[in-house]
């Protein structure tokens, strides 16, 4: 399996965390509540489209609304395989930070 | 949350349609749209609008670079069913493939002809700003490529447009060797042979040939100083360093390498191996003479100068000296004498030059092969198409739509001509070396040098791909796919038409190129078979370099029963003599007639089987003929207005190399005899009996006698000069040689033409081959019916022989009128006979015949049981 980029990983475990309220606005909503900042759309768009090419991802499209000017909501959801990355991507992180001690940042 | 829900700018809308990517434009919009509000809503709709510009700006790159990944990856899929789609019909492939990639070779190879004739002399740095000086004539305005010695000084004093000038000598093989060698005797390995070139201080300012090694040009300014190319210089001297070294040339007092000259391109219409100081005084009759146009003259003009101003001053100062009224010197760009030079006379340093109607004739030769290749390719492409429009209803079935298989197809062609244009590239690549030969012209292939060239014939391959894509691309493409998989559709009748006036037209273009081949053969043979006015088969021509016992050495030939008769003469028919105004009875000087010096003896006549019309032959019996006796030919007579009848004791003064007139008798009149090339008319000739200056014997041989002949004539010449060299050669080979040019034209036109003939075969097969695919069933029922195997043949061959006889019709009118442009450059010409254009036809019908017939005859063999037996 291949490994995930760091905005692909992102992306999917704030998929993961969103559960069934998936997509676009809301992912990058939460995105910026933990890191911060406000990521472009086309900066989240396009690994999601990646994800969902390679299969990590479903998607299923919503109802329209007048505040997305009449335009349908899509969706997005972890396929087994998409599970099956995150899990290999935890255990590569946790591999990476087992034992790891940083100085604290007061320090 | 919020009151009202906005919707995006319309400026935002429209720029969104081309940015986002179609699959998920339409829930982007929405995700974009509600952002948006949401700003809007907290922030006010200024700072919203805001955001969305810097969302426009900022997003662009990315899903830019989306939109190339994911192409990226559908490409592979064409590539992969593109290449799927090859390897299923290979037989086609192959034919399409082989014949635009060999239209494309040589079409690149005519290329490289064509350039290599325009890039003549261009490497000289101002080659804009050299002229050559001619001398034409007042009245007739023939055009001579030599001038007289003293102008060229003058003009560079003169004339203030005038940089440089230089005047130029070719003369020719020249040996050289260590000093105190003995050129009369001498053996040659010791000796180096170099094409030598005579010129002055100002040689290396006009002309861009650069110094290696050694003194400066100007060193051409002292008496004996020799330019040698590296190669010369080191045949002789080896890795010693030659500068400064003495040496001994032929026909040179003292001689010294004052440098070395890297060898002139072969894009150079000045060659030599040597350059060597001219010393106009050394030979002031020759070189520095108002009166004898002898030499060459190059001048380089300032930069801004008018060469028409000059040219007017040159005129007005040459009128002021002793240069011969009869001509005006007139210049020539040096861009201009490789291809503009075909008429000139006395033009022996333009050994190479080139006739530009040769070279538009490739051209256009080139083009009509591209032309035949691109035919075919569009052609099969085409036609090959309409077989797929079942493929084309079945993705439209499972959702591709039109712009896709758009697409699709246009990728397809452009693949394969791209892969073509690969092939062609390895076919120049293999090919040029072996073509230099053949057509006498070094060509080669510089990746680097010709990169330009090379793209642009990519851009042409591409440009074919598209072509050829554009028609199944756009009509098959809208193919309604209930109505293909029906089957209502008849796949591949469309474009029916189109396909045929192409063949028609290929056909056309080739029988057009054979009939071009047929009539230069005619040409060619017409002019060999000429009655030329002398018999030059099985004569000998043997030099004489020492003119004491050479009637001892016609005595002791007349006793070999090889020999025939032998005479003397000063120079060869078919090389260059000498040319000199002669002041015949009733005219005063200027006369404007200039007629060739011959110095002969009494039996150069009777070897050469000339005529005497009238009068006598020389003859020793009456003395007076050496002092005053004079022979001329019908050509001479007709220039100064006298009949053959009335020309006996005409008499005719000539002046000599001093100014002085010499009065002559008119004793006989000759048949006119073509002496220089049959492209020009025949030219005034004298004859004076001269025994002692006629350095060249004339020899005949009996009839089948030559391999006796000749060791019998070089042991006759060993008995009577011990110490000479034997030197001789066949008269009729330079005769030959003349027609060099003309043979390489027709082998030239012959092989392009053999190979658009190859590649319309090809094109023909494929089209054959393709409509009996769809004319299986019909054949199948008609075999059922009873038609029989030889019918059916005939049916289907007429079918396709009937265009190619149109394609006759229109191509004979075409090549009759090229080849008759063709053949105005010949003042003797071939008439016209029916027969090239009769074994063009025939020719064409004949590979025609041949393509076909192995097709159909496969098809009418075919088992009809095996064709009906897949219905349904």
């Amino acid at each position: 399996m291949k490994t995930l980029t760091r905005p692909e990983e992102q992306i999917l475990l704030t998929i993961y965390h969103l559960q069934d309220k998936a997509y676009l606005v809301n992912i990058r909503d939460r995105l910026k509540e933990i890191t911060g900042k406000y990521l472009d759309v086309g900066t989240i768009y396009v690994p999601l489209k990646r994800l969902d090419h390679k299969g990590y991802l479903e998607t299923y499209y919503g109802e329209p609304s007048a505040v997305r000017g009449g335009k349908a909501i899509k969706f997005y959801k972890l396929t087994a395989k998409g599970y099956k990355a995150l899990a290999e991507m935890k255990r590569i992180q946790e591999q990476l930070w087992k034992g790891v001690v940083l100085p604290s940042a007061k320090a | 949350m919020q009151k009202t829900s906005l919707k995006l700018p319309k400026s935002a809308n429209f720029l969104f349609s081309f940015l986002l990517p179609q699959t998920d434009r339409t829930n982007l919009l929405g995700d974009y749209t509600e952002i948006y509000n949401r700003i809007a809503f907290s922030r006010g709709k200024s700072s919203a609008k805001l955001w969305l510009l810097k969302q426009i700006f900022r997003s662009f790159p990315r899903y830019l670079g989306d939109g190339i990944y994911w192409r990226s990856v559908m490409l592979k899929n064409y590539i992969r069913i593109t290449l799927r789609n090859f390897k299923r019909h290979k037989g086609y492939t192959f034919i399409n493939f082989a014949g635009l990639a060999i239209g494309l070779a040589v079409t690149l190879i005519i290329t490289f002809y064509v350039m290599d004739d325009l890039k003549y002399d261009r490497f000289h740095k101002d080659a804009d700003r050299i002229y050559r000086i001619l001398s034409v004539g007042v009245k007739r305005g023939t055009k001579n490529s030599i001038t007289a010695g003293p102008l060229l000084p003058a003009f560079k004093e003169n004339i203030p447009e005038v940089e440089f000038a230089t005047r130029v000598v070719y003369w020719g093989g020249m040996q050289f060797g260590p000093p105190g060698t003995d050129f009369r005797n001498v053996d040659e390995g010791s000796v180096i042979r170099a094409d030598c070139i005579l010129g002055e201080a100002d040689f290396f300012n006009v002309f861009d040939f650069k110094i290696l090694k050694g003194a400066t040009g100007e060193a051409l300014s002292k008496p004996g100083a020799v330019f040698l190319t590296p190669e010369k210089a080191e045949a002789f001297f080896g890795s010693r360093d030659p500068i400064g070294e003495t040496i001994a040339v032929r026909g040179f007092e003292t001689a010294f390498v004052a440098g070395i000259v890297e060898a002139p391109p072969t894009t150079s219409h000045i060659r030599f191996g040597m350059v060597a100081a001219l010393i106009p005084e050394k030979n002031p009759v020759w070189w520095d003479n108002f009166e004898n146009l002898t030499l060459m003259g190059y001048v380089k003009l300032a930069k801004d100068a008018d060469p028409q101003v000059v040219e007017d001053k040159m005129v007005k100062l040459a009128a002021e000296t002793k240069f011969p009224e009869i001509f005006e010197p007139r210049i020539q760009p040096l861009l201009d004498i490789h291809l503009g030079s075909a008429d000139h006379y006395y033009d022996v340093l333009n050994v190479g030059k080139n006739d530009i109607v040769v070279v538009y004739t490739m051209a256009v030769i080139g083009i009509l092969v591209l032309l035949v290749a691109c035919i075919n390719f569009v052609n099969l492409s085409t036609s090959r198409a309409g077989m797929r429009a079942r493929e084309v209803g079945m993705r439209k079935v499972v959702g591709s739509n039109q712009r896709q298989l758009i697409s699709q197809f246009l990728g397809e062609s452009v693949l394969m001509t791209a892969f073509t244009f690969v092939a062609a590239v390895v076919i120049v690549q293999i090919s040029l070396p072996p073509l230099s030969t053949i057509l006498d012209k070094q060509l080669t292939l510089h990746f680097g040098q010709d990169f330009f060239l090379l793209s642009l014939f990519f851009l042409i391959a591409v440009g074919i791909g598209i072509l050829s894509g554009i028609y199944p691309a756009f009509v098959i493409s809208s193919f309604r796919p209930v109505n293909v998989l029906r089957g209502e559709l008849q796949t591949g009748r469309t474009g029916v038409t189109m396909r045929r006036v192409l063949v028609v037209f290929q056909f056309a273009i080739t029988t057009a190129l054979l009939v071009g081949v047929f009539v230069v053969m005619a040409q060619i043979k017409f002019l060999k078979t000429m009655d030329i006015g002398y018999n030059r088969e099985q004569v000998l021509a043997v030099y004489n370099p020492l003119r004491e016992g050479e009637d001892l050495l016609k005595q002791r030939l007349a006793t070999l029963p090889s020999v025939l008769s032998s005479g003397r003469m000063s120079a060869s028919p078919g090389s260059n003599f000498t040319r000199q105004e002669i002041i015949p009875e009733g005219f005063t000087r200027p006369s404007d007639i200039t007629a060739s010096r011959f110095h002969i003896d009494e039996d150069l006549f009777e070897t050469l089987e000339i005529t005497i019309l009238q009068g006598r032959n020389f003859s020793r019996e009456y003395l007076s003929d050496l002092t005053d006796g004079i022979i001329v030919n019908e050509t001479l007579l007709r220039k100064a207005n006298y009949t053959v009848e009335d020309a006996l004791s005409r008499k005719i003064d000539i002046v000599d190399e001093e100014g002085n007139f010499i009065p002559l008798r008119i004793v006989g009149v000759i048949k006119d005899f073509h002496y220089t090339t049959l492209r020009q008319s025949k030219g005034a000739m004298m004859f004076l009996f001269n025994p002692q200056q006629s350095h060249l014997l004339m020899v005949r041989i009996a009839p089948g006698q030559t391999s006796q002949a000749l060791p019998a004539i070089e042991k006759a010449y060993k008995e009577t000069y011990p110490e000479g060299r034997f030197q001789s050669f066949f008269l009729d080979e330079p005769f030959d040689r003349q027609f060099q040019r003309d043979r390489a034209f027709m082998r030239n036109i012959g092989i392009f033409a053999g190979i658009a003939i190859f590649i319309a075969s090809l094109g023909l097969i494929g089209l054959v081959a393709f409509s009996i695919e769809q004319r299986r069933k019909e054949i199948a029922i008609r075999k059922i019916l009873g038609s029989g195997e030889k019918k059916i043949f005939s049916l289907l061959a007429v079918d396709f022989l009937k265009w190619v006889v149109i394609a006759n019709l229109i191509a004979w009118p075409c090549s009759h009128f090229a080849m008759s442009q063709w053949l105005r450059g010949f003042v003797y010409r071939t008439p016209f006979r029916p027969w090239p254009f009769l074994i063009a036809a025939v020719s064409a019908l004949f590979f025609a015949f041949l393509t076909i017939s192995f097709q159909t005859l496969r098809a009418t063999r075919t088992n009809p049981a095996n064709v009906l037996r897949h219905e349904g």
